[in-house]
C-alpha cells in the first residue's frame, strides 16, 4: 500500500510488517521521518476489498488508482512495478473518463489485452478499482461484490 | 492499408447495431451509425490511449452501459473499429466474432 511522508512528501510502498492496531508506521525511505498513520475506516475497507477479490481463483491481481494520489492499495504481482500500475492507471482512467464525458452511462470498462482482461470501475468519485482476470465473465459473487462497493454517488442518470 | 469492400459485410453481423471506421488519424473512413462525430471522438481517444499500453496484444475494448448498448472498440492495423452492440447481444460472444471475422479479412490473400 503506498503512503506519502508527512514530512517530505516521498511515496513510500508499504508492506503488511507495517501496519499494527489499525495504524501505519513507517520510516521514510527517502528522509528517514518516522511516519504514524492512523488508518481511516475507507482505507481498511478498500484493502479488504481487494483481498475479497483476489481469493478468487481466476484473479490476478487488483489495484484502487486515485486520480490524485495515484496507486493507492496494490494486490498486482511484483512483477508488475508501481510504474507500470501508475501508467495503466493513468491511460485507462483517462479513457474512462473520455467515454463516460460522451456517453454519461457508461459505468464500467473492460480491455482484452493479449489473454488477460482488465475490468475498471469507478467506487467513489475520484477512486477507480483495476480487476485483472484470466476469464471472462467474472463469478457472481464477485460482481455483487464489486456493485456493493460502488457508492451511489457515483452512479450516472442514464440519459 | 487498403479498405476492402468486403469489411462492409460487417453490418451482417448479428448483435451489431452501428458501426465506425476510423483512418490513423482519427477520420471517418465508413460508418453506419447515428451521431458518427461523437462516436468517433470517443473511439478514436479511447483507442488511442490503450494502444499506448500494448501496441501489438491489445484485442479490444468494451465500454459498457447502463441500456445495454455497449461500445466495443478493435484496432484493425493503424485503425480503429468501433461498435454499438444490440442491446439483446452477448457482448463477449459479438466480440468474438468481430475479431474473428477482422483476422480472416486482414489475413485473406488478395
Amino acid at each position: 500500500m503506498i503512503f506519502f511522508c508527512e514530512d517530505c512528501g516521498k511515496k513510500n510502498d508499504l508492506g503488511k510488517a507495517n501496519f499494527k492496531n489499525g495504524k501505519a508506521v513507517f520510516r521514510c525511505d527517502s528522509c528517514h521521518y518516522l511516519n504514524s498513520y492512523t488508518l481511516s475506516e475507507d482505507l481498511t475497507k478498500n484493502d479488504i476489498l481487494l483481498k475479497k477479490i483476489v481469493s478468487y481463483p481466476i484473479i490476478i491481481g487488483a489495484f484502487l488508482y486515485q486520480r490524485k494520489n495515484r496507486v493507492i492499495a496494490n494486490h498486482m504481482p511484483e512483477i508488475l512495478h508501481k510504474d507500470d500500475l501508475e501508467m495503466l492507471g493513468s491511460y485507462l482512467t483517462r479513457s474512462y473518463l473520455n467515454a463516460q464525458s460522451l456517453y454519461s452511462d457508461i459505468d464500467e470498462v473492460m480491455i482484452t489485452i493479449s489473454d488477460k482482461h482488465i475490468i475498471i470501475q469507478k467506487i467513489a468519485p475520484d477512486l477507480f478499482i483495476f480487476i485483472v482476470s484470466t476469464t471472462l465473465p467474472l463469478p457472481d459473487p464477485l460482481q455483487e461484490l464489486l456493485a456493493s462497493a460502488v457508492k451511489k454517488d457515483v452512479s450516472n442518470d442514464f440519459s | 492499408m487498403i479498405f476492402p469492400e468486403k469489411f462492409l459485410q460487417i453490418s451482417e453481423i448479428p448483435g451489431i447495431d452501428q458501426y465506425i471506421f476510423l483512418d490513423p488519424k482519427g477520420n471517418i473512413a465508413a460508418h453506419d451509425i447515428k451521431n458518427p462525430k461523437k462516436v468517433s471522438e470517443m473511439v478514436f481517444s479511447c483507442g488511442q490511449n490503450i494502444r499506448a499500453i500494448s501496441r501489438k496484444k491489445f484485442k479490444y475494448a468494451v465500454f459498457s452501459r447502463k441500456n445495454k448498448k455497449n461500445i466495443i472498440i478493435f484496432p484493425v492495423g493503424n485503425y480503429f473499429l468501433g461498435v454499438v452492440k444490440q442491446k439483446q447481444a452477448d457482448t463477449l460472444v459479438l466480440a468474438d466474432t468481430i475479431v474473428k471475422f477482422l483476422h480472416e479479412l486482414m489475413h485473406k490473400k488478395v
